[in-house]
């Protein structure tokens, strides 16, 4: 009867009757109460297959695009992955950052810079007053003895600029160095050349004059037959460039 | 089923009401909202599966609240829909004990002017209780009582769809199916408690 009811199949009488049961016997509503349940599965089952169904047919015409899915894992090492990466840049332009403010001329002299040592000539005549003072690293003296000099030949030049570099008076260095070189070029000799450039090299770099240097500096990098390349490749090549930047601004 | 055809909410209301040519709303429910919706999905750590189940279910969910009266557009279609996959994804989250900070995040992140749908969702449970249920009805049953009460076929529609003589013969079958139904009902513990529990 109560199916009759459910599908209202019952005459008006009828269906009061099992109405009237439904609400006074616990018995009848209960299975009234399970079979409407009963019913509403059937019904839910049925739309939930039926929008399957059409999804099934807009997805033939419209498929789900899967964009790069990756498992959780995999997107969590990525993150990872991005955020390291993001670290290192940031220490690597850091460092660049401290390595650009950190590169100044003096300090690449300080660094470079490697005292000029005479050599002992056997069988030479006597040592001159400025050679001696020159050995016993009495720098002023060296300089006294220039003055005094009658005749100035590159080596007592050289020398005399090596003092005044080592007495931190570069500008007075690098005039005694040029001249050595501007004799070289008159005369098409190549004595102490070698040695004027690359300390006039380190004069100008301690003078703050980085572009000058740079150029020398190059110039001996480049002449594998340069009593100086070693020296001065072992000069670091960005540290270089980051001078060229700085005085190029 | 008409592919393309438009409706205005009040229309796709009265087109699942009706339920005439509910294959062409359900169609372009799909159209409009299933981007939308997944891509919501996605956004709150769900996979294109997920949002591909979500979806469906949020369908399924709307159009059954639909044909019961309890939308009646009293909001737009689209908010309506977004409150129920929203609702229906945070219990799966839930459920799949995936409660990071980033689903508490999404939780607390409704608007608070929000559709309230989640009481139309506590019976979640109920409606994946009612496949368990069905899983254990034989085919053939299923059919007849989904071809009576879901397409609301006359007995005599049915002998199209079903290998027997006459209407009596599917009537009885009908019956049986039925009351077999009922049983499975009252064996399962959630439905035996709730129907007890009404009872009182």
């Amino acid at each position: 009867m109560l199916v009759n009811y459910l599908d209202r199949t019952l005459a008006e009488s009828e269906m009061r009757e099992i109405e009237e049961l439904i609400n006074t016997d616990m018995e009848v509503r209960s299975q009234w109460q399970f079979m409407q349940l009963a019913v509403e599965a059937v019904e839910y089952a049925a739309l939930n297959d039926q929008v399957a169904a059409v999804k099934d047919q807009f997805r033939a015409i419209h498929p789900l695009e899967v964009i790069s899915e990756q498992p959780k894992g995999v997107r969590v090492m990525m993150r990872n992955v991005y955020k390291i990466a993001a670290c290192l840049l940031f220490l690597v332009i850091a460092a660049a950052g401290y390595k650009y403010i950190s590169t100044s001329a003096t300090d690449l002299y300080k660094e470079s810079f490697i005292p000029y040592t005479l050599s002992t000539s056997r069988g030479s005549s006597a040592i001159n007053e400025i050679e001696q003072a020159y050995r016993d690293k009495n720098w002023k003296q060296v300089l006294t003895a220039f003055d005094k000099a009658a005749e100035k030949d590159n080596k007592t030049l050289f020398l005399a600029g090596m003092a005044n570099m080592q007495l931190q008076q570069y500008t007075e260095a690098d005039k005694l160095f040029e001249q050595v070189l501007a004799h070289n070029a008159q005369t098409g000799d190549n004595y102490f050349q070698d040695e004027a450039q690359y300390y006039l090299a380190m004069s100008y770099l301690a003078n703050n004059q980085a572009k000058e240097a740079i150029t020398i500096l190059q110039q001996i990098r480049t002449d594998k037959n340069h009593l100086y390349n070693r020296q001065a490749s072992l000069i670091s090549s960005t540290d270089l460039r980051i001078l060229a930047f700085k005085s190029g601004k | 089923m008409t592919k393309g055809k438009k409706y205005s909410d009040a229309e796709l209301i009265a087109a699942i009401r009706m339920g005439d040519d509910l294959n062409s709303a359900i169609y372009f429910i799909y159209e409009q909202y299933s981007g939308t919706i997944s891509s919501f999905i996605m956004a709150n750590s769900g996979t294109p599966q997920d949002a591909e189940d979500i979806f469906q279910e949020t369908v399924v969910t709307f159009i059954d609240l639909v044909k019961k009266e309890k939308f009646r557009g009293e909001a737009a279609v689209k908010t309506f829909l977004v409150a129920i996959a929203r609702n229906i994804w945070l219990n799966e989250l839930k459920k799949k004990e995936r409660s990071g900070v980033r689903e508490q995040v999404f939780e607390k992140s409704r608007d608070t002017s929000e559709i309230d749908v989640s009481h139309h969702i506590a019976d979640r449970e109920i409606k994946q209780q009612f496949r368990e249920v069905l899983n254990k009805l034989g085919e053939p049953c299923r059919k007849i009582l989904t071809l009576f009460y879901y397409e609301d076929l006359s007995m005599k529609d049915m002998l199209n769809h079903l290998p027997y003589e006459n209407e009596q013969v599917v009537r009885n079958k009908k019956y049986k199916c039925l009351q077999q139904l009922t049983g499975l009902f009252k064996q399962n513990p959630l439905f035996a408690r709730l129907v007890d529990e009404n009872l009182r």
